[in-house]
């Protein structure tokens, strides 16, 4: 679970210079959730549009988790970029689709996938 | 004194105790088996086979037990091995017993698997734990091991997880505890999961006590709300949830059944 593990880690994407990619590891929740929202809102400040978030290694999220990436979601739209997310395993995707979040929010089943939408 | 005895164990009389002694060889399987037919007739179909004063145990006994276990099996009745000397557990690990037959440092140890898994017996684990976000994880953390140790499947640990966060966090974000510290009870046994969240607060109002009723009769929530999720998913992933609020006190309950238990 949390321990002393970095939740998030931003890496560039080659040839989307105001892109940036999310790795997400171990759990959101309310311990991080809004550092996490506050790191992604001062990349948009930095003047970055699009946003893909890799949840490969996401292995739990609880309802502040999921508010905290509504409201990058939501920060994001506002600006006219994008904000999506990939390789949500299965217990992460049941939390946002029995609270309805999937019909909000851009999910691919691949990091290619979420990749090759990106303009 | 025989070093083969059957009887009944005091504080489970459906189960028996075959207690064997010294040098169990060739020799010692005619009374086993004599002993054993003799228990089996009576219906007596969980065993405990004490192991504590036996030097060796050869082959030929080790086989005999093995076949007490099928006929037991048979009978949805079970068979464990109990405070076997290091040397009887090398032994019978080397002969693979191990992955069949399972072993218990001492009857206080086989009467807790023996209550769990026939009795159906109930774990339970009070706390009382500080009011801080920082240490959920961890309360997280120890419920998901404790269940793991008994078997829950991590899919439907997953939920279980989730309950505790959600109850934990709303004891500490709503209730305000006064005190600094809110009371978690967990009990469990091998078909539900009983929780149970309780924080102190400051003195509510009739009409703060009618919106939190509200809010846990009826959560809702905006699509872009950031905040209001917790109750509605404790209620998806709980079989039930019940409340109590009082003018000081907050109090949470959900049942989760096993399914296919």
């Amino acid at each position: 679970m949390n321990g002393k593990q970095e939740l998030l880690t931003i890496e560039n994407i080659e040839n989307f210079p105001k892109a940036r990619l999310l790795r997400f590891v171990g759990d959101l929740d309310s311990t991080n959730a809004e550092n996490m929202s506050n790191s992604v809102i001062s990349l948009l400040n930095e003047g970055v549009n699009a946003v893909i978030a890799d949840f490969s290694r996401l292995r739990y999220i609880n309802s502040t988790g999921l508010g905290a990436l509504l409201f990058v979601n939501k920060k994001v739209k506002e600006l006219k970029g994008t904000f999506k997310i990939a390789n949500v395993n299965e217990n992460v995707l049941e939390i946002i689709e029995i609270i309805g979040a999937d019909s909000l929010l851009e999910i691919h089943k691949s990091l290619d996938e979420a990749l090759s939408t990106l303009k | 004194m025989s070093p083969i005895s059957v009887k009944s164990l005091a504080e489970e009389p459906q189960v028996s105790v075959l207690k064997l002694q010294g040098d169990i060889g060739l020799d010692a399987i005619p009374q086993i088996a004599s002993l054993l037919d003799e228990w089996l007739e009576k219906k007596f179909y969980h065993w405990a086979v004490d192991l504590s004063e036996v030097d060796f145990l050869s082959s030929p006994a080790v086989g005999a037990l093995m076949g007490l276990r099928s006929r037991v099996v048979n009978h949805l009745g079970s068979i464990a091995f109990v405070s076997p000397g290091k040397y009887l557990i090398e032994k019978l690990d080397l002969m693979g017993v191990n992955k069949i037959i399972p072993y218990y440092k001492n009857m206080d140890a086989y009467l807790d698997y023996f209550r769990w898994e026939f009795r159906n017996a109930p774990r339970f684990l009070t706390l009382k734990f500080p009011a801080e976000a920082s240490f959920i994880p961890v309360l997280r953390r120890l419920v998901v091991d404790l269940l793991r140790s008994k078997g829950y499947l991590p899919k439907e640990v997953y939920g279980i997880e989730l309950i505790v966060d959600e109850l934990s966090n709303n004891a500490i974000e709503h209730g305000s505890p006064s005190d600094a510290y809110f009371d978690f009870f967990l009990s469990f046994d091998k078909k539900k999961v009983e929780i149970r969240v309780v924080n102190s607060c400051e003195d509510l109002s009739q009409q703060e006590i009618d919106e939190l009723s509200k809010k846990f009769s009826n959560p809702t929530f905006g699509p872009d709300a950031l905040r209001g999720r917790g109750i509605t998913l404790v209620k998806l992933f709980s079989n039930q949830m019940t409340f109590r609020i009082e003018s000081r006190k907050v109090e949470v309950c959900i049942t989760k059944m096993r399914e296919g238990k």
